[in-house]
């Protein structure tokens, strides 16, 4: 007998592909998710009595091909009636949803749903939402939880990035030529990467952890290794969604303020994730194939390699940020590299270059809290204090709000004393 | 092949070596609930604590996701390493248990104590070991 947390793993799992393989053969986004739907409910109904199928994704696919058959028809008949005949239908009757699962194509269905849900016209924001509604299957209010905001918010803007999707799929625009496969993929893996990170670090009062996005991010990006696993950037991307999760026990205190990197309790940190984004990163990197997910593993891997925060290897971590300079001339990987930097030559050079990513940063709170450390290193309290405050005026999280007020008051006593 | 020391105490003279595979469905484990995913792990750490009572544990793997595999292929020209398993297969080899006993019944029974429904075991005694567990030590 299969338990309920049993059975929905199950379902959890098997979605992806039963929705994929679904959406391959009726190109209705609307009848996959409802014939889905349906198999779901009569799997937790059947299963708990009869046990768990053989391979519940091709019961779930049977049924809900079933269900979706049904639909079909009842909607052409009611096209019929109407004379409104140009949405073309795929023929019910082919009996590809079930061969697709043991099919080679099939990984490309799975493909098609994940790029249709990050497709480019839709917004990176929305992307996320699709993913982890259509895709995933979590519901709206958890959804609104995780974004704070309401349920009903969520739910317009998912029903807009869904419209937008499913005029995609009709027009053949989400169809991926073997040659666009690798880019297909790449667009993926930066929805799940903006997913991870607006899980991982919430801005605007937000709590800064959302677990519900971590986890989900992470599942994705195994499903794609899992279905694509030549790929060494999707190596690279979950090794470094696991080595930064892994630290997800470690950055709150018992005040839920936001701890540092560097005055973690390191005994916290999540061995096993360690251990399998070390595994990860190994594979990617053997390919010789660098990039810029592979680099932010790395230097993940160096932080998370470190027993203490002083032998942390900071001329390799400055190498990597270098590297990654080169494939993401971004200025927050400039600003990361040049806290690297600072921990090899001092406050002072790095001061100086902070200087040039003053406009484009102004408003990043982590730019003035590293220039806020590195002017209380060089002895600058008062101007220290000016930059917690800008950091205070950029819609800090919760936990930073706290870490950052924590932080007014410690120089604003060392000024006192000064 | 007798794969057992005849002097030890705790182990009848016909003990033998048996494994108990654990196989999942790619994914699943990994959308457990945490508390549900808790009680899994509970379960094992009984199994593991009742099994070490009886003096019958010989050990137990868990390994790493199937991401973290690489395979080893010859295609005639010298052998290449592949990321992945072999085949995006339905069921996975996620880890398995080694138990010393007299009987067949007995491992399979320690299957029977593991958590049902997101995986299966298959029970099957071992016909060689070498290393470690060659010898009782």
């Amino acid at each position: 007998m299969a338990d309920r947390a049993a059975i929905a793993a199950h379902l959890a799992a098997a979605r992806p592909r039963a929705i994929a393989a679904l959406l391959a053969w009726c190109r209705d986004m609307d009848i996959a998710e409802d014939g889905f739907q349906t198999a779901a409910l009569r799997a937790a109904k059947l299963w708990p009595e009869e046990g768990l199928p053989r391979d519940p994704t091709a019961w779930l696919l049977h049924v809900a091909r079933n269900a979706g058959r049904d639909a079909l028809r009842k909607r052409k008949r009611q096209a019929e009636d109407t004379l409104d005949m140009d949405a073309p239908l795929a023929d019910p009757n082919q009996s590809q949803a079930e061969e697709a699962i043991d099919d080679a194509r099939f990984r490309d269905d799975v493909l098609r749903l994940l790029f249709l849900c990050c497709h480019p016209t839709l917004k990176p924001g929305d992307q996320v939402l699709l993913c982890l509604r259509y895709v995933l299957g979590l519901g709206v209010n958890d959804l609104a939880r995780a974004h704070i905001t309401s349920a009903d918010t969520v739910q317009r803007r998912i029903t807009r990035a869904r419209a937008r999707a499913q005029d995609c799929l009709s027009a053949g625009a989400a169809d991926i030529a073997p040659d666009d496969r690798a880019e297909s993929i790449a667009q993926v893996r930066g929805a799940l990467y903006l997913m991870f990170n607006k899980g991982y670090g919430a801005s605007h009062d937000e709590p800064h952890v959302q677990p519900v996005l971590v986890r989900e991010a992470i599942r994705l990006a195994r499903l794609l290794i899992a279905l694509f696993p030549g790929e060494p950037e999707s190596l690279g991307l979950l090794a470094l969604f696991l080595g930064q999760s892994a630290r997800l026990g470690a950055r709150l205190d018992a005040a839920g303020a936001l701890i540092k990197l560097s005055d973690q309790d390191r005994s916290l940190w999540d061995q096993s994730m360690i251990a399998e984004a070390g595994q990860c990163l190994q594979n990617a990197l053997r390919t010789g194939q660098p990039g810029s997910y592979q680099i932010q593993a790395a230097i993940a891997a160096v932080h998370n390699g470190a027993q203490h925060e002083e032998e942390t290897d900071w001329a390799e971590i400055h190498r990597l940020y270098q590297a990654l300079e080169v494939l993401m001339p971004t200025p927050v990987v400039r600003l990361n590299s040049i806290v690297a930097a600072s921990r090899l030559n001092g406050p002072h050079a790095a001061l100086a270059d902070l200087k040039t990513l003053a406009a484009p940063l102004v408003g990043y709170l982590p730019y003035h809290a590293v220039r806020a450390g590195l002017l209380e290193e060089a002895g600058q309290i008062a101007d220290a204090l000016v930059a917690v405050e800008a950091a205070l005026k950029c819609y800090p999280s919760h936990e930073e709000k706290t870490h950052l007020q924590r932080e007014l008051a410690r120089l604003g006593a060392q000024a006192g004393r000064g | 092949m007798r794969l057992f020391c005849a002097d030890d105490e705790h182990k009848m003279d016909d003990a033998m070596l048996y494994s108990v595979l654990i196989f999942g469905a790619e994914g699943v484990a990994q959308s457990l609930s945490p508390e549900a995913h808790e009680a899994l792990l509970q379960k094992h750490r009984d199994l593991q604590a009742r099994l070490e009572a009886e003096g019958t544990y010989r050990g137990s793997v868990q390994l790493m996701p199937p991401s973290t595999a690489t395979h080893v292929r010859d295609r005639g020209q010298g052998t290449e390493l592949l990321d992945g398993p072999f085949a995006e297969s339905k069921e996975q080899f996620l880890g398995f248990y080694l138990i010393e006993c007299d009987d067949i019944a007995y491992a399979q029974q320690a299957a029977r104590d593991l958590p049902q429904g997101v995986m299966t075991m298959e029970v099957r005694a071992a016909a060689w070991a070498g290393g470690p567990l060659a010898n009782n030590g």
